[in-house]
């Protein structure tokens, strides 16, 4: 056996070699972000981004503001319609009982597990045959399609809420809706949070949906958005730029990258102490 | 008591068995109630789930032509395609690679993090998440930056294998490897978290217990700790294992950027979407996607039943 | 209580499909035959590639009172968007753009297929045009009898060399494409670490197997196809091909790629299409003025009569979805691009397909001095004009792309070409019957 001073060597430079393995590139990529011109050799410096910048904002004028400001609408939407949809339903699905609670929640399991990229041809089918094709709204109710977060404000109701709470709300004469709203929701806080933060998260960076429905390039996201900077950089060919004023290089789709990671890193951080707490999280298991 | 600080204590004094409160009382009255909170979810089910998925089930059984009931022949024009086969063995290439170092790194790491202080071991996670906020395209752009020799950071790999350009790192036999590597590198910090979290919650009796009885550190981490994590590393695995069959953005940009060096019907997915949009054959495109869907959906089911995700009164 | 809850299941059912019908949503407007084509009362809408972006602007210059909402569109070859939002427009019944430079050749098939159906026919509205063009220069626009498209530029295959390098080493340019073989084989052993051609790229089967003849593409119908690389025109070349793979003559790197630019300066000679010398020449790879010329195509010595393949040479489609003040101005704008001196001699890289323009673009040409025997050179691009194989059509299916998933991977990774080439030929058939083709391979 190792002493455990020895032991404790070894852990903290496990874990460093794999901060490595992970922070490396991106600190990489970020020094990429801050180069001048076309990245090759050129040193790292503030003002270089600020060049950087223009010129992505110079690109198909000011295309990339349009697809940022179409990810914030559609991540939103769908995120708050997932929370306005997934507390309810939890707290339905782990408190009451009625008729199709199993069959709602086998689907609700169900569609959770499969990828959404598989249903997302389908979907297209849906949409198309009702001609809501190339519409932001219908995206973001799309998305707010989000049975995990069902999933996980049912454990945490499931978890946190004392029965004898609910027991004595019923015993005050409070109907079970107002129970929910009254007693339920106040203190749910960590399930907005956590439904929100992943359902955000799934939102900005998916790219099957917005890519089939939102099919024209002014009305499409970032995260479709960057593979038309990649497309359009003559990092890859170098004849595609021939004709284009706006020359994408690597601090170019670097700086682009990084910035479309904000909000989902902002979203991280605000919820966070929630994410890490391990209740709800912790809790969800066999 | 607050209803926070009942948030922040209650699953941790409860032992584990018992952390469902117990169920509430069986009532049987109509439960206007449950419908009223139900709907808004039921709707977006129906759009966002049911719907597609009846229509693509009828869709799939049409004729090529859409003119009228074709049986089960789009099925057969999918199955018999030339890449049909080949993108299922892509998948699980990727699959094969990727899977099992996702499942030891991640159990380590994790328990690595558990035994280190928690401001350190606070940090470590937050560093092996970083990537995760880099999902999907953002992922993928930064590996085309990895991937690229000459400009690479990791260019002495490169330099190691005898690469000097994007196509030779990126031919179609790397791949597999390329994909596990991306996908591990966006995935494995959320589920450092979704572990740790586990791990948070065995309760401190419990490991206390155990050390009174004189059990050393590893015998905690086998008998206690991952015993566990078991029903978390189920349901990682088969999770894991759906995803794996709906990749399709990085096999296609990638194909984008070498200039068609990889197929652009690499992954089932993509056979898909080929059948959707270029070949127009809709009925052939839903009969693809229903059949990724029932793979998906036994997936599923197995997850369901083996690590009893809905613990309930049953 | 079932009652209560089954109606509230339709209810739901009924609110759900209310919701995406109301939600902002429009109704489907019809398939998009030409009889709903409308007018927007003169602005239209033109989608092009980079390269082609200066056309549109010259266009505005040119007719101010003409407005023109451009969208720069992807210009990679085998890319898939382009058809998918086609799909979508016209389930949606609308926007289409009125013009279009298709960035792949090969999307005018899906264009003039009967399901998409977008190009319209240009032969009465054009006539004048069309006239103008050889007519191996707008054989392929020609679709069941009908000219569907506008050649932007012409590109057939001329003979590219170094001419400093061919005369410092004491080597006369080929003519032929056994004298190819034999002086590639000759620099590969006296000068290694230059080149003779590029093979990794999608228009590789263009610049070889085209003018060879070799049978890949040659289409009677929308529905039927003849490939057949058993055909002795496509042995010839293979063979030729791999014999200079062994002797390290070609590249497997591809024409486009990025670390072409770097060959591209060892290219000693190569076929390749008319732009190469301002495209990949001059602008991408930037060899120095004076050194490269361009002969006439290759001939095989045991064909009767030369002939040669062509690669790209853009094709302009115009909707059939517009009438009016709208279709005034997008044929105004069709007979810019395709044959007004402001685009096509002044602007473009490529030589013009229109064939009263050539001699002024060359006489343009002349005067920037790249070329290093530009009286040579012109004489060959307008003779290649002239004798580009007919019978090579856009299919549905993309030669390129299957050549650069079969062969272009198998040469990175020194797998042997005579495999590789199998695996061409069977997925290339594969490939065209997925889409419907019936194959005859003989």
């Amino acid at each position: 056996m190792l002493s455990p001073h020895l032991g404790r060597i070894g852990r903290t430079a496990t874990l460093l070699l794999f901060a490595a393995v992970f922070g490396y590139p991106l600190l990489a990529y970020l020094a990429v972000a801050f180069r001048g011109g076309d990245g090759a050799d050129s040193a790292v410096a503030l003002g270089n981004a600020v060049a950087t910048w223009q010129s992505i904002l110079a690109f198909n004028d000011g295309t990339f503001l349009q697809w940022l400001t179409n990810s914030i609408i559609v991540a939103s939407v769908g995120s708050v319609v997932a929370v306005v949809a997934a507390l309810p339903a939890g707290y339905a699905l782990a408190r009451l009982r009625f008729r199709g609670r199993r069959l709602l929640r086998f689907l609700t399991l169900l569609t959770m597990v499969v990828p959404n990229t598989v249903l997302v041809i389908p979907i297209y089918l849906e949409v198309s045959a009702v001609g809501a094709v190339n519409n932001l709204w219908v995206v973001g109710l799309l998305m707010g399609f989000f049975p995990f977060g069902v999933y996980l404000a049912y454990i945490h109701f499931k978890t946190t809420l004392p029965t004898p709470i609910v027991e004595s709300a019923r015993l005050d004469g409070l109907t079970d809706v107002q129970t929910f709203f009254t007693i339920a929701l106040p203190i749910s806080k960590q399930a907005v949070a956590l439904v929100g933060f992943f359902s955000f998260v799934a939102n900005w960076t998916n790219f099957f949906l917005p890519m089939v429905l939102l099919p024209l390039s002014t009305s499409t996201t970032v995260s479709v958005g960057l593979q038309q900077l990649v497309s359009s950089s003559p990092l890859f060919d170098p004849t595609t730029a021939a004709g284009l004023d706006v020359r994408l290089y690597a601090p170019h789709l670097a700086l682009a990258t990084l910035v479309t990671t904000l909000p989902v890193l902002v979203v991280f951080v605000l919820a966070q102490r929630y994410l890490i707490r391990g209740q709800t999280l912790g809790a969800v298991k066999g | 008591m607050t209803a926070r600080e009942q948030l922040a204590t209650r699953p941790r004094i409860q032992p584990r068995r018992a952390a469902a409160p117990p169920a509430p009382p069986p009532r049987r009255r109509p439960n206007h109630a449950a419908a009223v909170l139900v709907t808004p979810y039921v709707l977006l089910l129906l759009v966002g789930g049911i719907i597609p998925v009846g229509y693509a089930v009828v869709k799939s059984l049409q004729n090529e032509s859409e003119t009228g009931f074709g049986g089960l022949s789009s099925y057969a024009r999918v199955t018999a395609d030339f890449r049909f086969v080949e993108t299922f063995t892509n998948v699980a290439l990727v699959l094969c690679v990727w899977l099992p170092v996702m499942l030891t790194t991640v159990v380590i790491l994790a328990l690595l993090i558990d035994a280190s202080s928690r401001r350190f071991g606070a940090t470590m996670r937050f560093v092996y998440y970083l990537p995760g906020s880099l999902a999907g395209i953002a992922n993928f752009m930064l590996w085309l930056f990895l991937l690229n020799p000459g400009q690479s950071p990791v260019d002495f790999l490169w330099d190691g294998f005898g690469y000097t350009s994007l196509n030779e790192v990126a031919q179609p036999d790397n791949l597999p490897f390329i994909l596990a590597a991306m996908l591990f590198f966006q995935g494995a910090g959320t589920w450092i978290i979704v572990l740790c979290g586990g791990l948070n919650g065995i309760p401190d009796e419990l490991l206390e217990a155990a050390r009174v009885d004189g059990a050393t550190a590893r015998a905690v981490v086998w008998h206690v700790k991952l015993p566990m994590l078991r029903p978390w590393l189920g349901y990682m695995t088969l999770l894991n294992l759906a995803y794996g069959f709906q990749l399709f953005l990085e096999p296609q940009v990638l194909s984008q950027v070498t200039h068609g060096l990889i197929s652009p019907q690499w992954t089932p997915n993509q056979l898909s979407f080929t059948y959707a949009y270029q070949i127009l054959d809709t009925p052939a495109a839903a009969a693809m996607s229903v059949i990724l869907l029932l793979v998906t959906l036994s997936l599923g089911l197995l997850v369901i039943h083996r690590s009893r995700l809905f613990q309930d009164e049953r | 209580m079932t009652g209560v809850r089954k109606r509230r299941v339709w209810a739901a059912a009924a609110l759900a499909a209310a919701c995406l019908l109301a939600g902002g949503c429009r109704a489907v407007e019809g398939a998009g035959t030409a009889q709903d084509a409308t007018d927007s009362g003169g602005p239209i809408t033109v989608w092009v590639d980079p390269p082609r972006v200066p056309a549109v602007n010259a266009f505005q210059k040119a007719f101010p009172h003409i407005p023109v909402e451009v969208n720069t569109i992807n210009g990679n070859v085998g890319s898939t968007e382009l058809q998918q939002k086609f799909v979508l427009f016209n389930q949606a019944g609308k926007g289409w753009p009125d013009a279009i430079f298709f960035p792949s050749n090969d999307d005018i098939a899906w264009a003039t297929s009967s399901k998409i159906n977008y190009a319209r026919d240009l032969g009465v509205d054009l006539a004048e045009i069309l006239a103008g063009y050889p007519a191996s220069v707008i054989d392929q626009c020609r679709i069941d009898e009908r000219f569907r498209c506008l050649r932007n530029d012409a590109a057939p295959d001329v003979f590219w060399y170094d001419q400093v390098l061919l005369d410092e080493w004491g080597y006369d340019p080929p003519t032929t494409w056994e004298e190819y073989e034999a002086l590639s084989l000759r620099i590969a052993a006296e000068h290694p670490g230059h080149l003779t051609g590029f093979l990794g790229d999608a228009y590789a089967p263009d610049r070889y197997l085209w003018s060879s003849g070799c049978p890949t593409n040659d289409a009677s119908s929308e529905k039927h196809v003849r490939i057949a690389l058993s055909d002795e025109r496509c042995v010839r070349v293979q063979q030729l091909l791999d014999r200079l793979l062994t002797a390290g003559a070609l590249s497997p790197t591809g024409i486009f790629s990025p670390d072409a630019a770097a060959l591209g300066r060892r290219l000693v000679m190569s076929p390749g299409a008319v732009w190469w010398g301002n495209f990949l020449f001059r602008d991408t790879w930037k060899v120095p003025p004076g050194r490269i010329t361009a002969g006439k195509p290759l001939r095989w010595s045991t064909d009767a009569t030369p002939m040669t393949g062509s690669e790209g040479g853009g094709l302009w489609g115009f909707s059939r979805h517009i009438k009016g003040t709208q279709l005034d101005n997008v044929l105004t704008f069709a007979r810019f691009v395709a044959a007004d001196p402001r685009w096509q001699v002044d602007l473009s890289v490529g030589l013009p397909g229109y064939k009263p323009l050539q001699k002024p673009w060359l006489a343009k040409q002349k005067q920037a001095r790249y070329l290093a025997d530009f009286d040579r050179a012109a004489e060959a691009f307008v003779f290649a004009t002239t004798i580009v194989r007919p019978d090579r059509d856009y299919t549905r299916y993309n030669t390129g792309t299957v050549w650069t998933h079969t062969i272009t991977p198998a040469l990175t990774s020194d797998k042997p070409f005579a495999a590789a080439w199998r695996q061409f030929g069977e997925r290339l058939t594969q490939e065209a019957r997925s889409f419907g083709y019936t194959v005859q391979s003989s």
